[in-house]
């Protein structure tokens, strides 16, 4: 058996053992150990497995993943994520569809300081889904819009599926953060447009809610100001070259724990609950990052990434119908598999087809970020869905799913935009140092 | 008489409940000193004394706090999984299915236990020490079988009391 044909059956068990139920980092992780035996040795791929998760371990840039975690977790648990939703509520409630837009609005100010896209909605699931049902919001509307709201999560930095891409592909994850927040802000000004869109259309679905006074909306402002400090100090060190992303994290966790204790909200309680998420969400995503680990390495010794590399780059059609062709694939993908999962499963493999086509690769990685973005709010597995109607237990699965469909057009064409002008996520990451 | 699933557990995993829980308060405790060093050391080095061997410390505080949150994970089944086709499942083929999954779990994390020890004697043979202020590290390996041993445990308990928690999420 060739290389390559161990490399294609892996590919199909690794399928096989996903669809199964096993997690996906230990299937990775035993696929890869088995066939880099099979194509080296038994001895050689026992040695790697443990050298690999070593690495994976104690690997120095991997430790920002648990504490941006942290950060956000201290965050929730000290009402961060109200204040920012009232103060969103005072600026546009007097709009229809307000609530809704305070809601994408109070998503975003809330990925800014949390990298997760599911965390960023069953928070905001928490606090903004009981407001919306309380002034009689269409349900479908309030769902479906924290549902892809919380997905902004995974694009504003700090994203913990930028830190995985920019290790994976040897790119500097401080770029990547900041190329996230144009194409954040983007996204955000569509989801707020679909809304208001949606409410023009049927009125019904959002009564009007009542408007604040000037006065009101200025000193709401103030449950904006620590969640702006603190973003303001963790990316402005980053993008000015004063710390590294690891250190910004660090600095970040702890300023979230400093802004609690000055807010009254600190207690061992509180700290040792945000600790304990924050353990379980990091060991779940390093889980994943060694198993891919051990399969790159398999598929790298089969070569089949290299093969479908030149495959891919010897079809008779231009770059960019390749280029599409990969969103296709992670579009459709993004449905049934996990976004971080898929990223890892399928960067080493298409990584070096975009990189041989000359396009630049924070480009492509905000690019799947944002496709993948679709695949947490679409059916089968849309992960998000999953959050906001595990929370609000007496919203079916279908009517968020319902919900949430009109914001894919807003993805989709903040994609196409993205295609057309890759400025927008390569421009700030060109002014840094 | 007590419905099964909340029968209490009997010592021996009660006992594994407990060094779960030391486990995460190791990772916690990890995590809080790598906070602690890195904004040191950022702090220091604005006054040009930056603090020596803080990326050694960080990488060993990243492998406790990663290994130790392990068990944890595993023991509140917190690990990713694609379950869309398997709920499609009937109730026998889903208890088939779970239990084989388990099984290989169960082996995947022994043998990446066995081979953790092996990794660790190997730095304490070589005397594998840290890059910068030589701290020897053959332990860490060691710790990560442990936290791979305890969740091998923790997935038999899952094999043998399907349906019960063992940690609550």
């Amino acid at each position: 058996m060739t290389p390559l044909t161990i490399g294609t059956l892996g590919c199909l068990a690794l399928l096989l053992l996903l669809v199964c139920s096993l997690p996906v980092g230990l299937v990775m992780g035993i696929v890869g150990a088995a066939g880099y035996a099979f194509v080296v040795s038994g001895k050689a791929a026992l040695a790697m497995l443990s050298a690999n998760l070593y690495d994976v371990f104690s690997n120095y840039s991997l430790t920002v993943i648990p504490l941006f975690v942290f950060m956000g977790q201290v965050a929730f648990h000290t009402g961060i994520s109200g204040r920012l939703f009232a103060a969103a509520n005072c600026w546009m409630s007097s709009l229809r569809g307000g609530l809704a837009m305070a809601t994408v609005g109070a998503c975003a100010a809330f990925g800014a300081i949390c990298g997760s896209g599911p965390a960023t909605a069953a928070t905001m699931a928490a606090v903004a889904l009981p407001e919306m049902r309380r002034y009689r919001y269409d349900d479908a509307l309030a769902s479906g819009t924290v549902a892809a709201g919380g997905s902004l999560g995974m694009l504003i930095p700090p994203s913990v599926v930028f830190i995985v891409y920019g290790i994976l592909t040897e790119q500097s994850i401080g770029k990547l953060f900041i190329a996230g927040i144009v194409p954040g802000l983007l996204v955000s000004i569509l989801f707020c447009a679909t809304i208001s869109a949606i409410c023009r259309l049927d009125p019904k679905l959002a009564p009007a809610t009542v408007a604040v006074s000037w006065r009101a909306r200025v000193r709401s402002l103030a449950g904006v100001l620590e969640t702006l400090v603190l973003f303001a100090f963790v990316m402005g060190g980053m993008f000015a070259g004063w710390f590294t992303p690891t250190e910004a994290a660090a600095i970040g966790a702890a300023g979230s724990v400093a802004i609690a204790a000055v807010g009254g909200h600190c207690s061992l309680r509180m700290l040792w609950t945000s600790a304990q998420e924050t353990l379980r969400t990091s060991c779940m995503v390093m889980t994943i990052v060694a198993g891919a680990t051990v399969f790159g390495h398999f598929l790298a010794v089969t070569g089949l990434p290299m093969q479908f590399a030149a495959t891919l780059a010897g079809l008779p059609v231009p770059p960019w119908v390749v280029v599409a062709l990969i969103i296709a694939f992670y579009l459709a993908a993004g449905c049934f598999i996990d976004s971080l999962a898929l990223i890892l499963l399928t960067v080493p493999i298409f990584h070096p087809v975009i990189q041989g086509f000359g396009y630049d690769p924070i480009w492509f990685g905000v690019m799947i970020v944002l496709v993948t973005q679709m695949g947490v709010i679409t059916p089968p597995v849309g992960v998000n869905v999953y959050v906001v109607s595990g929370i609000e237990r007496s919203i079916p699965l279908q009517t968020v799913f319902r919900g949430a469909t009109p914001f894919l057009l807003a993805l989709l064409v903040a994609s196409a935009l993205l295609v057309c002008f890759p400025g927008i996520a390569t421009w700030l990451p060109g002014l840094m140092r | 008489m007590p419905h099964p699933e909340h029968k209490p557990l009997g010592l021996f995993w009660r006992g594994v409940v407990l060094l779960g829980r030391v486990m995460t308060g190791t990772a916690a405790l990890a995590l809080a000193a790598t906070i602690l060093v890195i904004c040191v050391d950022v702090a220091l080095r604005t006054a040009g004394h930056p603090v020596k061997g803080a990326y050694d410390l960080v990488r060993i505080f990243g492998a406790i706090t990663i290994a130790c949150a392990l068990p944890l994970t595993t023991a509140v089944k917190g690990h990713v999984a694609i379950e869309y086709f398997f709920q499609k499942l009937n109730r026998t083929g889903r208890l088939v299915v779970d239990s084989l999954m388990r099984l290989i779990m169960i082996g995947a994390f022994a043998l990446a236990a066995w081979e953790c020890v092996g990794y660790g004697n190997r730095f304490l043979r070589n005397r594998q020490v840290t890059d910068t202020i030589e701290l020897p590290i053959f332990w860490l390996p060691w710790l990560m079988a442990a936290a791979f041993g305890l969740s091998a445990v923790i997935v038999t308990f899952h094999l043998l009391h399907p349906g019960r928690e063992m940690i609550r999420p």
